[in-house]
């Protein structure tokens, strides 16, 4: 060991000499590092894991984000498990308002951080709905469980139902487009 | 700067040499430079005056591919050494995750070196960072000059922080790459304690 090329006291104790594969060393060392920083920190993994799938989904993943800001350690799970409960209820609404043919008026139906919003908006898509004249007994009834929604919504969405006024709109045509593209990006992904 | 963005499965490393005019802050990139395989870096930018001192910056970026699943990038940059050169210098150390300093080992250096070391801590104060705990190495360069001063001198003047510090000869590249080790380690270690942990040395 050359004396000459002595680290300070307490840092590695034989540094490499000038050799033609000096980087490789390097690389060998860091590569070293950076696996042990990694590998202690398997929440960050289990966050990261759950933002790529849920970002592949089409969902926005900020509160997964923010977590895994997070200079102290945290247990992912619970905030998975919450954002996960959050995304399936918001790809249900989703679903939901697709169903119905309402525009979807600026409100995000990609972020489960905003689900009372599409709460409210799918609320709202539900009472502005107008009567069927064959049927008026099918108004929204308060109290009435939410999975009746998409099934009358879709009856009334069949293609020549008298009383589906969204059939042939282009914002319902524009919107089953966009949900066509989602599940494309899905397979692909 | 984020170091680790765990997003989009990346790590970047921004690594300042700093120091003295004429110190060999360039010289140590230009080793590095010549050494890293064409596939792992790009291309070496240098602002430079006619009599090849650092105008602006040396910029060097190297991509060690992917480690643990992350790609990892290292941005090696040189700010100018000569005095009135401090605007530059306060720019390029914006965001950086370490320091390497590179001290002149020639006798009549260390007014030069000390002025300089006082000059990043000062800048490092004004970007809102603490000298005290920011990753920062030493190299005492031009060891390979017949008349040098002795280690402890420039210990005495320059670390009293017990800073990890490398001797280094970086014209023949001696030291080079055990000083960017070094850097890199701390800084990568100092990344594990701020999540809470403890990271033992490599190697």
């Amino acid at each position: 060991m050359s004396d000459r090329m002595r680290p300070a006291e307490g840092e590695r104790p034989e540094p490499s000499a000038a050799t033609d594969d000096e980087f490789a060393s390097f690389l060998s060392d860091i590569a070293s590092t950076v696996s042990e920083v990694m590998d202690e920190a398997p929440w960050r993994r289990r966050l990261a894991g759950a933002i790529l799938r849920w970002e592949g989904e089409g969902l926005r993943t900020r509160r997964l984000e923010r977590a895994l800001e997070s200079e102290a350690a945290i247990d992912p799970e619970p905030v998975v498990a919450g954002f996960e409960r959050d995304a399936a209820r918001l790809l249900e609404l989703a679903a939901e308002l697709r169903a119905l043919g309402a525009p979807n008026a600026g409100v995000p139906l990609d972020d489960p951080d905003r689900l009372a919003e599409v709460e409210r908006h799918l609320a709202t898509a539900r009472t502005a709905r107008p009567p069927e004249p064959a049927a008026p007994a099918s108004r929204p009834v308060a109290g009435e469980p939410p999975t009746a929604g998409p099934e009358r919504g879709a009856a009334a969405a069949k293609p020549g139902s008298a009383g589906d006024r969204w059939f042939a709109n282009a914002e319902k045509l524009a919107w089953d487009w966009v949900a066509l593209d989602e599940r494309v990006v899905e397979e692909l992904g | 700067m984020s170091l680790v963005n765990y997003a989009t499965r990346e790590i970047t490393c921004k690594i300042v040499y700093y120091g003295p005019g004429r110190s060999g802050k360039t010289t140590n990139l230009q080793y590095i430079h010549a050494q890293v395989p064409d596939s792992r870096k790009g291309q070496m930018v240098s602002l430079a005056t006619e009599t090849d001192r650092t105008l602006f910056f040396d910029f060097l970026p190297l991509d060690l591919g992917t480690i643990s699943g992350f790609q990892t990038r290292f941005q090696l940059y040189t700010v100018p050494g000569q005095v009135y050169y401090d605007a530059t210098r306060k720019l390029v150390l914006k965001g950086a995750d370490g320091v390497v300093f590179v001290a002149d080992s020639q006798p009549g250096q260390q007014e030069e070196n000390l002025e300089s070391f006082r000059n990043l801590q000062v800048n490092l104060l004004e970007q809102g960072v603490d000298p005290r705990s920011f990753p920062i190495c030493l190299q005492y360069n031009k060891r390979d000059l017949p008349d040098v001063e002795p280690m402890e001198s420039m210990d005495d003047a320059l670390n009293y922080r017990e800073l990890p510090r490398f001797e280094a000869s970086a014209l023949a590249g001696d030291g080079v790459f055990d000083t960017l080790r070094g850097i890199s380690e701390t800084v990568l270690r100092q990344l594990a304690q701020r999540y809470g942990r403890t990271v033992s040395a490599t190697g």
